[in-house]
């Protein structure tokens, strides 16, 4: 059964692992910080990977069970496939969700320090669990053993200065964050829409909505600009409606907490007055009249031509040398 | 730049038969879609029951779990009763009978809604809930006297998954419930506003496929149940 389910996930992921690859193939690679995350996480969820798919063979599994290999391929596939995709994603998308870059330096600092960190400490472990070593060992009296829970040591502390130069880059970002400033709107120079409106993005999200007529809409009106060295003619904006904010959620998440926190250790006046408290909220969310404000067109217009500056400054500062194609 | 100028018009009007990507769909608060072109954002109508139906097929997906760990256990009774043992065909029969005659009522007050008559909408809510609370009665009835002779959820592997199921149901009416009476009152209160009625419509689904659950329910738990 073991054997089957491991079977069964490598089999898709080993799919997925093509499709990362092919959304790089032909492509331009930058490696700014993002891309570096992807490759890392690529190159070390494959390996992990790869030490997984041994476990589906039965006797291998039974051998390997609850030792310090098992535990490094499981953090071979959980640091290479979800931390490191995470921070790339983090740092991919910072800018458009807060207006201003992650500091570059301190990222690839980040990055190399958890890349290195993380094969120092998991590979030794590999083979101290193919020499024997269980998981969670309060002690152990085989010499053969710590060299590789040395060299492991050693890699914890690389991981950590990884850990502490990401907590240095958030705060030297955010120290520099007018230096850093995001102001097209796209400054990975990037394919898809979401890098067609500001950073970060206004409450309406598109001044008007983008005709998507193929795969790659953003990308074709961004050529388009950069040929004729002009952006397209202004739209004509109209006042959005967009819905107001609400604290309810938060509110009805934190009683309906302390309904599970009650039911878990059988506090049940507790679990009534979470209900009723959750209940009463959804009510008082369900009664109110005015569930939307308009944002004039003037508005929209203000926000989105401050975004088209930007766009045209930026567009005559990287125009071509031979003037327009 | 407007993403608009650079990409031309698709012909949305042959694929888009029904004017699902489009504005001012009925029940909608807006006449004129607010995007540009002949497209724009749907009616909020259609945006609201897609959403609902969402949820509504995470939830289908939630029981269907239930469901399979069920079928799985249901001849894991630990040397205790049996379903054909436990299970009441009259009670059963009675509730399964309150549910489908409320789904009906609910579909009455649906369409007395459609044609904006009050009384109506509100009697067929009443009836709707009554029955739901008649259901709910008899299966907490049943629910306690299986307790009572030491038959609760902790007895087998088969009495966990069936309490874990049936009772799993019985908290979604009983949210239902809940959701009616808010209901009622607000369209008391309100009258048939946009709002309301895009509510009354998620209602109706919810409802209905509450029903639905059930008669999976009725089959997997009881008359499958009944045979082994």
């Amino acid at each position: 059964m073991f054997g089957i389910a491991t079977s069964i996930i490598a089999v898709g992921t080993g799919v997925k692992v093509y499709n990362w690859m092919f959304t790089m193939y032909g492509g331009r690679i930058r490696y700014a910080t993002p891309m570096l995350w992807s490759v890392g996480f690529i190159v070390t969820f494959i390996i992990g990977g790869m030490t997984g798919v041994l476990l589906a063979v039965p006797p291998a599994d039974f051998q390997l069970h609850n030792s310090l290999f098992l535990v490094a391929h499981f953090h071979n596939v959980i640091i290479g496939g979800v931390l490191f995709a995470g921070f790339a994603g983090i740092t991919y998308w910072f800018p458009k969700a807060f207006g201003f870059r992650l500091h570059e330096g301190w990222g690839k600092v980040s990055f190399w320090c958890a890349l290195i960190g993380f094969y120092v400490t998991f590979v030794p472990l590999y083979v101290a669990g193919l020499l024997g070593m269980t998981r969670r060992l309060q002690h152990y009296e085989v010499a053969a053993w710590r060299p590789w829970v040395l060299i492991a040591g050693l890699g914890v502390i690389i991981l950590l200065i990884g850990a502490i130069a990401q907590v240095i880059q958030l705060v030297v970002s955010v120290r520099q964050r007018d230096a850093l400033r995001d102001e097209t709107g796209d400054p990975w120079d990037g394919r898809s829409l979401e890098w067609a409106t500001a950073s970060p993005p206004p409450a309406f999200n598109f001044a008007v909505l983008p005709n998507v007529g193929g795969d790659e809409p953003y990308w074709q009106i961004k050529r388009l600009a950069i040929e004729r060295q002009q952006l397209a003619p202004e739209p004509t904006y109209k006042a959005i409606e967009v819905p107001r904010n609400s604290p309810v959620g938060f509110i009805t998440a934190f009683f309906a907490t302390i309904t599970g926190f009650a039911l878990i250790w059988h506090i049940w006046w507790l679990v009534a007055v979470g209900v009723a408290a959750a209940y009463v909220v959804f009510v008082w969310f369900a009664w109110r009249d005015v569930t939307e404000y308009e944002i004039p067109a003037e508005e929209v217009a203000r926000i989105d031509r401050a975004r088209r500056a930007a766009r045209q400054q930026w567009l005559e500062a990287n125009a071509p040398a031979g003037g327009p194609a | 730049m407007s993403a608009t100028d650079a990409v031309g018009h698709g012909h949305a009007r042959d694929v888009d038969p029904y004017l699902l990507g489009r504005g001012g769909g009925r029940g909608s608060g807006h006449v004129a879609a607010t995007g540009r072109g002949a497209g724009g954002p749907a009616s909020k109508t259609v945006v609201v029951a897609y959403g609902f139906w969402l949820f509504l097929l995470s939830d289908i997906v939630l029981f269907s779990c239930l469901f399979a760990a069920h079928a799985v256990l249901q001849t894991a009774i630990a040397d205790g009763p049996a379903g054909h043992e436990l299970f009441k065909p009259t009670n059963i029969a009675i509730e399964t009978a309150c549910l489908l005659l409320s789904s009906f009522t609910c579909g009455m007050s649906a369409a007395a809604c459609g044609v904006r008559n009050l009384l109506w909408t509100q009697v067929a809510l009443l009836v709707t809930g009554l029955l739901g609370v008649a259901f709910l009665v008899l299966e907490a009835k049943d629910f306690a006297e299986l307790v009572e002779q030491g038959f609760g959820p902790q007895r087998s592997a088969f009495l966990s998954s069936f309490f874990a199921v049936v009772g799993c149901h019985g908290l979604h009416v009983s949210a239902g419930l809940l959701w009616l009476g808010t209901m009622m009152a607000q369209i008391f209160v309100k009258g048939f506003r946009a709002d309301i009625l895009r509510r009354m419509l998620c209602f109706n689904l919810f409802w209905h496929v509450l029903d639905i659950i059930w008669v999976a329910l009725f089959t997997i738990v009881y008359l499958i149940g009944e045979g082994r």
